[in-house]
């Protein structure tokens, strides 16, 4: 470009009305912000929110108390017992904590449940108040959507 | 006025700082003297703590070190690992790792465009940069549940394959980073402001760039051709047809140059390695328990930030004796006070930003 090309381009502000015209342009687009918490995003398939318990078609539960996740946890967020009652055929747990505070979200233990018991849920809203609301008990490990938020959150206010 | 010297702290609270690093400034009115960098408020212990864990287990918590470009980090560490314990990873899933590393190069390159941009004063970039990112993000969300601390590759293989609807949805999101980064470069790339601020400014030779160890787009701005996906394939990188585009001045604004078309250059590897991507598994067969005979092994691959590395060495057991990161970021750092040095002390911000450092990899 020649010096005169330049000095025009530079004393018109051509490169600052460019990026205006650009601004302008996005100004006027379509918004792309999603007002949380009145909108929610619904969270992909795959998601890895919090880990939970599940049950089968008849309400039995699924974990057997093979404490495989706990092998496979690289952070040591379970704390498992099990015991086989009388006339059972499989173990149960009669321990499951569950320590929200120290995972990682990594899938370790979803991918080496055998029975399929333990799995992600969709759930991405993960803070409490008090710590007692990050460790979860058995019970609490099949809790979802509003219970399982008013557990987190009532951490504090829950008898000990 | 006479000389007067006038020592600075910048940091470890800073916005620019892009973490917690402190800088220590010694200042002659307006000109920085010297620049000494204090590291260390994000350390972790990880190299420590990874000796405790066992190979696989160690994978998940690579993706804190550099949390801009998690996915790299798995992937350095898992081809290390795999190296030491000669596993041979099936051609489908080397392709789809390739697509997963690219997608986060593009992430990690639009996130430091934004956050330089910010820093240098220009806002409008950083959300611009961000709404692109958003889309990549959410594609990793969609393959394996995940947005930033991915840990999408695993030891052996990937975890998922990767089915013709997320391909589609990949290639959507790949045509419309072109249109963002065509209004980035509207803004910026003839914008006086943005090149007074970084032409000229913290400047390496390519001598100086290597005897520092600088790698990365750092590196490939002074002019110095050195890519490791090129020049030392891994993961079928030679499969692959793709420029490594080169600076010439070594200044910031290189460097943003270099970075934007790098940013072309992977969209150009995703969208060939989804056309051409192989039929068959998408992991070895590994044991679950992964136990290494005693042998070492480095392997480098080019993470967004630089040539990031990892050295393990094994005992027998399902733990690693001891593993040892070389992360781009530290290295990089070790520069600026060569790039700093007779420049003005509000182009530190610019010039800190340019070499695109993540406090997380730099502290461990
Ligand atoms: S997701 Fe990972 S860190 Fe969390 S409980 Fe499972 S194995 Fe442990
Ligand atoms: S959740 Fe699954 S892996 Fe864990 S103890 Fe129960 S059955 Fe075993």
């Amino acid at each position: 470009m020649s010096r005169i090309g330049r000095f025009l381009k530079s004393f018109f502000l051509v490169d600052m009305l460019r990026g205006l015209a650009v601004t302008l342009r996005l100004y006027f687009s379509r918004k792309v912000t999603v007002q949380y918490p009145e909108q929610v995003q619904e969270p992909a398939e795959r998601f890895r929110g919090i880990v939970r318990l599940y049950r089968d078609d008849k309400g039995e539960p699924l974990c057997i108390a093979c404490k495989a996740c706990q092998r496979a946890c690289g952070t040591n967020c379970f704390d498992i017992e099990g015991k086989k009652e009388e006339g059972a055929k499989v173990m149960r747990p009669t321990k499951f904590d569950w320590k929200l505070d120290r995972c990682t979200f990594c899938g370790f233990c979803v991918e080496v449940c055998p029975t399929n018991a333990i799995r992600f849920s969709r759930e991405f809203r993960l803070t409490g108040t008090d710590k007692d609301g990050l460790l979860f008990h058995l019970p609490d490990m099949y809790l979802a959507g509003e219970d399982l938020q008013s557990y987190l959150c009532a951490g504090c206010r829950r008898p000990r | 006025m006479a000389f007067k010297e006038i020592n600075l702290n910048m940091g470890p609270q800073h916005p620019s700082t892009h973490g917690v690093l402190r800088l220590k400034l010694a200042v002659d009115n307006e000109v920085v003297l010297s620049v000494e960098s204090i590291i260390g408020y994000l350390h972790r212990g990880m190299e420590k703590l990874w000796e405790n864990l066992t190979y696989t287990q160690v994978v998940p918590l690579t993706d804190r070190l550099d949390y801009l470009a998690s996915l790299s980090n798995n992937l350095g560490y898992v081809l290390a690992v795999e190296k030491l314990a000669g596993i041979e990873v099936p051609r489908r899933a080397r392709y789809i790792r390739v697509v997963l590393a690219e997608l986060q190069r593009l992430a990690s390159h639009l996130a430091w465009l934004g956050f330089q941009a910010n820093d240098i004063g220009a806002m409008s970039v950083l959300l611009y940069g961000f709404e692109a990112r958003e889309t990549i993000l959410d594609v990793f969300e969609e393959y394996c549940g995940a947005r930033l601390t991915i840990h999408g590759i695993r030891i052996g293989g990937v975890p998922h394959d990767l089915d013709a609807a997320l391909a589609a949805r990949i290639r959507k999101v790949l045509d419309g980073i072109p249109r963002r980064l065509a209004d980035i470069r509207a803004l910026l790339d003839d914008n006086r402001i943005w090149k007074q601020r970084t032409v000229g400014v913290g400047r390496i030779a390519a001598d100086d760039a290597i005897a520092y160890g600088l790698t990365g787009p750092c590196l490939r701005a002074c002019g110095a051709a050195w890519d490791m996906r090129k020049d030392v394939p891994y993961s079928s990188y030679d499969e692959f047809d793709f420029d490594v585009p080169l600076g010439r001045n070594g200044d910031v604004y290189d460097r943003y140059l270099v970075r934007l078309e790098e940013i072309c250059q992977s969209i150009r590897i995703v969208r060939q390695a989804l056309d051409g991507l192989p039929e068959g598994e998408t992991s070895a067969k590994v044991p679950r328990v992964l136990k290494v005979a005693p042998a070492e092994v480095f392997h480098t691959i080019e993470a967004p930030k630089g040539i990031l590395g990892f050295y393990i060495r094994s005992n027998g057991t399902d733990k690693p004796e001891r593993v040892k990161m070389k992360s781009p970021s530290f290295i990089n750092l070790q520069s600026v006070e060569h790039m700093c040095k007779g420049n003005l002390f509000s182009d530190v911000v610019g010039i800190l930003g340019s070499l695109d450092i993540v406090l997380g990899e730099i502290d461990k």
